[in-house]
């Protein structure tokens, strides 16, 4: 028996007739493309390594502990390290930066140099602001973290900044500022600024979208993509176009009887059919009689 | 005055006795996993705890609770992985164990860094450590980073306080060796996937440090069987 006969044969229909030539060409060393991947998962891994290095350096900030300086106003050097490093955060990495600090006793705040705040008294929570409008009920670990209320919205205008996407994709990008809470209160033109910065974000998210619109779309087309790429497609197309008669809009003056018709449309009574309905109501209601 | 000292003095009692009878639970899981322990070292009066380790003015010192164990031969041969003609050799997956009890209200990454760094510097193949306070998230993602030299470990103290396998309504579990466990799917035409399961994170495959694809078997007693055993696969 030969081996040929028992082979299982494919019953999809081939796809193409993709030249020989090619297929030589894509078919790529499995031990490139293992070392490449092994690559990239490395970098990611070291990405990931510096932001666990960088949480551990942070959690005991500010490194210089000068009377002269406080939360609103760091030391440049401690602002910028802190501005630079936290860059490459993910939200979560920030709270993990907070639970940290917490863990060495500071504050949340990475460029505050007090201590973090103890509640007296037990309890799980903690009222805030008794008898006036902005009156809280908060768990008393979530006041714990902070020093201030003060600091915990510096903590957290941070954080809102930051990106949900993963460090690695966003550790080229120079364009990502973090900005201080006390920086932006101090330019006047705070809303231009911060309009700005809305339009260039949006103008990098459309570009984007639009790269993405393209890609699916070859996609769906069948055009492969090879190295970023779009090949040329390869059958032809010719583009027949199809005469198309615009209906006509209908005209109101149909035989004097303009003043019967209803949206172009004259209703008309057929008196065929109204004999008919009359009959069937006569014989149901003798039927009705007799029972 | 005379009240606050003796409030201070009850105080410190209770806090040596729990921290004696962590020290007796850590004991106790070493030996039970395999590692060789003096009996006099599981089974410490509070008494001779007292006198070796707390500090002058009565407290417990827990920078001096710390203590290493080897493997016994049995617990050698089996995490000793069969030889094959490629590793005609091979290594056990264990080695000796490092404990140590920490002081502080909570472990951040960088003791955790530390910690992790002391155990595989000393070859040490497992560490464990013993806390009162709780280990940060961040903490948590050093361990796995070390996982190639060394297995980190922790547990809350005040989970030690008691010995859960001492427990009536915990029944015996005894981890398979590794023939143990191909023998087993063999004698039941078993896939490894087809057995119950067991999380790793459960508290007593944590108890014996149970690690990914090993199998436990769990004899309990059966009113009608006299006694059942059952197993599961660790996930």
């Amino acid at each position: 028996m030969s081996t040929e006969l028992n082979k299982p044969r494919g019953i999809l229909k081939n796809k193409g007739n993709v030249p020989s030539t090619s297929t030589e060409r894509q078919t790529p060393d499995p031990r490139e493309v293992a070392v490449k991947h092994a690559h990239i998962i490395h970098s990611r891994r070291q990405v990931e390594d510096q932001i666990a290095d960088s949480i551990i350096e942070l959690s005991k900030f500010p490194a210089t502990r000068d009377s002269s300086y406080n939360a609103p106003n760091p030391a440049p050097a401690d602002a910028e390290t802190f501005k630079n490093q936290v860059r490459l955060y993910q939200p979560s990495d920030y709270d993990d930066l907070i639970e940290e600090r917490n863990a060495n006793g500071l504050c949340g705040y990475t460029l505050c140099p007090n201590p973090r705040s103890r509640v007296t008294g037990g309890g799980t929570f903690k009222i805030l602001n008794y008898g006036r409008k902005d009156f809280n009920i908060v768990p008393s670990r979530e006041l714990e973290k902070w020093c201030s209320q003060v600091c915990a919205k510096r903590a957290m205008y941070v954080k809102v900044q930051l990106n949900e996407t993963a460090a690695w994709e966003r550790a080229g990008v120079a364009s990502i500022h973090i900005e201080l809470y006390e920086e932006t209160r101090s330019t006047a033109s705070d809303a231009i600024t911060q309009l700005q910065k809305d339009m260039e974000n949006m103008k990098i998210e459309a570009l984007e979208k639009s790269a993405q619109n393209a890609q699916s779309l070859a996609l769906e087309r069948g055009d492969a993509i090879e190295n970023g790429k779009a090949s040329k497609r390869s059958m032809k197309l010719t583009i027949r176009e199809k005469p198309v008669k615009t209906p006509t809009a209908p005209s109101l003056d149909l035989d004097d009887q303009a003043h019967l018709v209803m949206e172009g449309y004259k209703t008309t009574f057929d008196p065929k059919s109204e004999a008919a309905n009359q009959n069937e109501q006569k014989t149901s209601a003798r039927d009705e009689t007799r029972e | 005055m005379a009240d606050m000292e003796q409030l201070n003095s009850e105080a410190n009692e209770r806090n040596i006795v729990k921290a004696w009878r962590a020290w007796r639970t850590a004991h106790e899981m070493v030996q039970d996993r395999g590692y060789e322990l003096a009996e006099e070292e599981v089974k410490i009066s509070l008494d001779a705890f007292r006198t070796q380790y707390t500090s002058v003015d009565g407290t417990v010192a827990r920078e001096r609770m710390k203590f290493s164990a080897r493997p016994s031969a049995e617990m050698v041969k089996k995490y000793t992985p069969p030889a094959t003609p490629n590793n005609p050799d091979p290594q056990p997956d264990v080695g000796t164990i490092w404990v140590e009890f920490n002081d502080d209200t909570s472990v951040g990454a960088e003791a955790m860094r530390k910690f992790a760094k002391f155990c595989s510097h000393e070859h040490y193949r497992t560490g464990m450590m013993i806390l009162s306070g709780n280990v940060s998230s961040a903490a948590k993602k050093e361990i796995p980073k070390f996982a190639q030299w060394t297995s980190i470990e922790w547990f809350l103290e005040e989970d030690l306080l008691i010995n859960i396998t001492h427990h009536e309504l915990v029944p015996r579990h005894v981890i398979l060796s590794r023939e143990e466990k191909t023998a087993l799917l063999k004698r039941y035409r078993l896939k490894e996937t087809q057995l119950p399961r067991i999380l790793q994170r459960d508290p007593v495959a944590k108890y014996f440090g149970m690690r990914r694809g090993q199998v436990v078997k769990i004899i309990r007693d059966s009113e009608t069987a006299g006694r059942y055993a059952s197993y599961r696969l660790c996930v």
